[in-house]
């Protein structure tokens, strides 16, 4: 396992499509970071300095830019990464006819996908580290503000959280690189999932929980229909990674952002905690952050395992010839 | 009969309602070079991949070297040395990283790398990206990387395919060259007779999955009622079938995918 893993490393970091996945990634992060700078100046500037104490670096990540903030970013672009360091891992090595002579080496087979992830994994890990330290780096120069200790943890946080993300789409164009034995086939189908995730599951979401959640008055609602409105899509929201990672990160990254009541109620924390949440409508320490984060965390850890899985039931059934 | 190197006992192979290998008999004597011979989807191929354990048999069963590939597949394969039909080399590694790394699946420590491309006459493009080689030079790679993991049995499918005639003379050298040298068994399938006889010692016809029949060539061509020139041998064979297989008599520059 360790022998494809050291190959399929120095695979990754020597292609050419490493190289454009940086590109594509470092403009991205660039272009991100300068509209997320200027947000953040225009809040601190209309004095909102005293209000954002000890949460103004991370506002980088959360503040609406003039396209979308950065996190929206990571949550669309994140997925790319992950799909295209795996969706021809497997039928390539079989249209090119090698997949046949490593399969006949004395190596069990869920070793081969399982070197092929996590060397996918590493490069994910290697790229999101680069990637965050310069966007701290480049926030650093844009607002002038120094990160507190608080603001470091948290993004530690996040940033572990946003490498199990890519990694569950890395293992989902992993599995449809088992699945499809055209190269073009698997990129189209994990693009494919890419729009029904990213975006068809919440506008779903939203359309369902209207269909379901008997509104009276749909000028004037209830608040107890709006509740039940963001219940009936968060449940579905469930369903979609993106939404998972956007809502963890977003609790992460926001110490006032509480995600749903849902979330608590699933969550592992004490009465006394959930009271002293409810009570103080104030700043979370990052403690009671990751415990908001947990629900949403397990969940994609389940989408992990599951795709996993498949592609390691698949893979061992599957005959070795290509015809 | 332990001292057969591959034995098979009515191994069978089905797809569905379709038979692939029906009902197969060998039996492999050690350092010879056994010819497998039989047109496109004989069952070559099905018949070498139960051999390996990357094939599960519908029926029958099979040893080699005394082991089942079913149940221990990792100790056939760190035995046999498999070169598939249209085997494919690493592009993007050279000669020498490609065989490093079979050796590195293998858990080879030391290989001897430099030995085993000095073999194949690849010493001086061992730096060459694989992408670069010609066909025959890549067959001769992937020889290469049959031998890296030191077996003593080799399955080579259809080694010589898609070769120019200087490429098939080449690796049919090579191939003789190496139960001697390296004692060596090889199982060699091949839709071409005239270059299985000139390397092998017994032959195996195959057609439709079944054996038609085995034995050395001297042996089948001496069958009473039948002439002594091996091709028309193995034309009677096929055709008491009732296949006409101009294909199998091909020119040495014969191309073109053998699925079986």
């Amino acid at each position: 396992m360790r022998t494809i893993m050291m190959k399929e490393l120095a695979d990754h970091f020597g292609s050419v499509r490493f190289m454009i996945l940086l590109a594509v990634v470092f403009m991205v992060a660039l272009l991100g970071i300068h509209l997320a700078g200027q947000g953040v100046r225009n809040l601190l500037s209309e004095g909102g300095g005293a209000y954002l104490e000890g949460r103004s670096f991370l506002m980088l990540f959360t503040a609406p830019g003039a396209l979308m903030s950065l996190l929206a970013f990571m949550t669309l672009f994140g997925p790319m990464v992950g799909m295209v360091l795996g969706f021809d891992a497997i039928n390539r090595e079989r249209n090119q006819g090698t997949l046949s002579k490593v399969l006949s080496q004395p190596i069990y087979r869920d070793e081969v996908i399982l070197g092929k992830y996590l060397a996918g994994l590493v490069t994910v890990a290697i790229l999101f580290t680069a990637l965050l330290a310069m966007l701290v780096g480049l926030g650093l120069m844009a607002i002038g503000l120094v990160p507190t200790a608080g603001e470091v943890a948290r993004l530690l946080a996040f940033l572990v959280l946003s490498i199990i993300y890519v990694g569950f789409w890395l293992g989902l164009a992993l599995f449809l690189s088992i699945v499809f034995r055209s190269v073009a086939t698997s990129a189209l189908a994990a693009a494919a999932l890419w729009v029904l995730m990213s975006f068809f599951v919440p506008v779903l979401g939203q359309a369902v929980s209207e269909a379901v959640v008997q509104v009276e008055d749909p000028q004037n609602p209830q608040a107890g229909e709006l509740a039940a409105l963001d219940r009936v899509s968060r449940v579905i929201a469930l369903a979609s990674p993106p939404a998972l990672f956007s809502e963890a990160s977003t609790i992460l990254l926001d110490p006032t952002h509480r995600g749903s009541k849902q979330a608590l109620r699933f969550s592992t924390m004490s009465r006394l905690d959930q009271f002293l949440l409810n009570r103080f409508q104030g700043v979370l320490s990052i403690n009671q952050s990751l415990v908001l984060v947990s629900p949403d965390l397990l969940a994609l850890l389940a989408f992990y395992v599951g795709t996993f899985l498949l592609s390691y039931l698949v893979f061992v059934r599957q005959e070795v010839r290509s015809a | 009969m332990t001292t057969h190197v591959v034995e098979t006992f009515g191994l069978s192979k089905r797809y569905g309602r379709e038979t692939v290998v029906d009902n197969l008999n060998l039996a492999i004597e050690p350092g010879e070079i056994f010819g497998l011979l039989g047109p496109n989807g004989a069952g070559k191929t099905t018949t070498l991949l139960m051999l390996l354990g990357l094939s599960e048999p519908s029926g029958g069963h099979c040893a080699v070297m005394g082991v089942n590939p079913l149940k221990s597949p990792l100790e056939v394969k760190s035995k046999v040395g498999y070169m598939a039909e249209n085997m494919g080399v690493y592009a993007d590694l050279t000669a020498r990283e490609n065989l490093r790394f079979l050796a590195g699946l293998n858990g080879i420590k030391n290989p001897a790398i430099d030995e085993c491309l000095e073999l194949v006459g690849l010493t001086s493009a061992a730096d060459k990206k694989a992408g670069t080689y010609s066909r025959g030079m890549r067959q001769r790679l992937g020889l290469a990387e049959v031998l890296i993991k030191n077996p003593r049995l080799a399955f080579l499918d259809e080694p010589t395919l898609g070769l120019d005639p200087d490429g098939i003379a080449t690796m049919l050298e090579l191939i003789e060259r190496l139960p001697r040298e390296k004692g060596l068994t090889i199982v060699l399938s091949s839709h071409l007779l005239h270059l299985v006889s000139r390397v092998a010692g017994r032959v195996a016809i195959l057609n439709r999955g079944r054996l038609l029949a085995m034995g050395s060539l001297a042996d089948l061509a001496a069958k009473p009622g039948l002439p002594e020139d091996l091709e028309t041998v193995y034309r009677h064979y096929l055709k008491a079938e009732g296949l006409e297989a101009p294909e199998v008599l091909g020119d040495p520059g014969a191309t073109g995918g053998d699925a079986g």
